[in-house]
């Protein structure tokens, strides 16, 4: 098993440096993957208010953790990991998913339908139970590999698949008026 | 139904895009001739294009600009907390070492602090007790009373002290536990 941060990786890099005290080095960290925890934590949460909290307050839990980092995944797995906790807490302490409408309507730009099947489909996203969502989040939007799902959601690979497949069964049951009718039976 | 099981597996992949050839053509042959699968892949592929609608709203410039300011000051702010933290434990814990050592001191316990005279002072006391008493020509009995009052009698024969003590005996009286007053 490797110890320490790659060196070969860009972040791996980064994090050697700031081990060796560059403070700067965790900004360049903030500044590569802001973008990334950003869009995460508002695909898991469905709001801006709660995404800009959860990514900031995912790079200080980083700054925090970063003495123990292992190198036994990369940087993006390990804030990727950071974040999917985060965002499961701010979950369970709202118990309620509010703004999902407001933020979409409120980016402004798309048409009405546009706006309606974004606010659809965004509300069945964040409708599935929390690993489906997880999960899918990962695979579709972060188009992250199944054995990088299994590391920074904590699960085996067998079991992101699994995941997968039923939150993408679940989201079609969902979305199913637009996906078209579903009169025969999936397999089992 | 075997078959279909392993079917999900490659649908799985290939919505993924995770799908090896082999995979790919396996799960093809499936789908030809199992009506079922061929249509929950369908709609599982349509249900799945759909997320592209959910893009996520730019936040704007001014957003990302202020993005990294925001964090250092909230792990700035974490840091003087850890701070203020480290020393308010530092000091509950002084003060819970000072009041230890005040309690561990001899002759003081979680009853009131007054101070208990030495074996020393209690003799001097003594002394000048009988001399003020024969000098006013007192009864023994009120001497003996005036004894009493002083140390009882039977702490120090129960104590030993009650002999002479020896002059570097330090001990403090409250040391010992009162017996009943004869």
């Amino acid at each position: 098993m490797q110890v320490g941060p790659d060196r070969q990786d860009p972040d791996g890099r980064l994090v050697a440096r700031f081990l060796q005290g560059d403070g700067s080095a965790f900004d360049e960290l903030v500044l590569r993957h802001r973008v990334a925890v950003y869009r995460l934590a508002y695909r898991l949460l469905g709001n801006h208010s709660e995404a800009d909290d959860v990514s900031q307050e995912a790079f200080l839990r980083a700054y925090r953790a970063l003495p123990r980092f292992r190198g036994d995944a990369t940087f993006r797995t390990w804030i990727t990991r950071i974040v999917l906790n985060l965002a499961q807490g701010a979950r369970h302490a709202r118990r309620a998913t509010v703004s999902i409408e407001e933020a979409s309507v409120a980016v402004g730009g798309p048409t009405a339908p546009d706006a309606a099947l974004r606010r659809e489909v965004r509300r069945a996203v964040c409708g599935l139970p929390p690993r489906q969502r997880q999960v899918l989040v990962l695979k579709v939007y972060e188009g992250m590999k199944f054995i990088e799902i299994a590391q920074a959601a904590g699960m085996s690979i067998g079991t992101a698949k699994a995941t997968f497949f039923q939150a993408v069964r679940n989201l079609r049951a969902r979305l199913a008026p637009r996906a078209g009718p579903s009169g025969e039976e999936p397999p089992s | 139904m075997s078959e279909c099981v392993q079917a999900r597996d490659g649908v799985t992949s290939s919505l993924s895009g995770q799908i090896d050839p082999g995979e790919r053509r396996a799960l093809a042959e499936h789908r030809a001739a199992c009506a079922a699968c061929d249509a929950e892949a369908g709609r599982l592929r349509e249900a799945l294009d759909l997320l592209a609608a959910g893009a996520v709203p730019e936040p704007g410039p001014a957003y990302w600009a202020s993005f990294g300011g925001r964090v250092r000051a909230r792990i700035d702010a974490s840091l003087r907390r850890a701070r203020l933290l480290h020393w308010t434990a530092a000091a509950a814990a002084g003060a819970a070492i000072v009041a230890g050592l005040a309690l561990l001191q001899p002759g003081r316990g979680f009853a009131p602090a007054s101070r208990a005279p030495t074996i020393e002072e209690a003799e001097a006391r003594l002394r000048d007790a009988l001399r003020r008493a024969a000098a006013a020509g007192e009864d023994p009995i009120e001497i003996q009373t005036i004894l009493d009052d002083i140390v009882p009698a039977d702490t120090l024969e129960e104590s030993g002290l009650a002999g002479t003590p020896a002059p570097e005996d330090e001990r403090r009286l409250s040391d010992h536990p009162p017996g009943p007053r004869s």
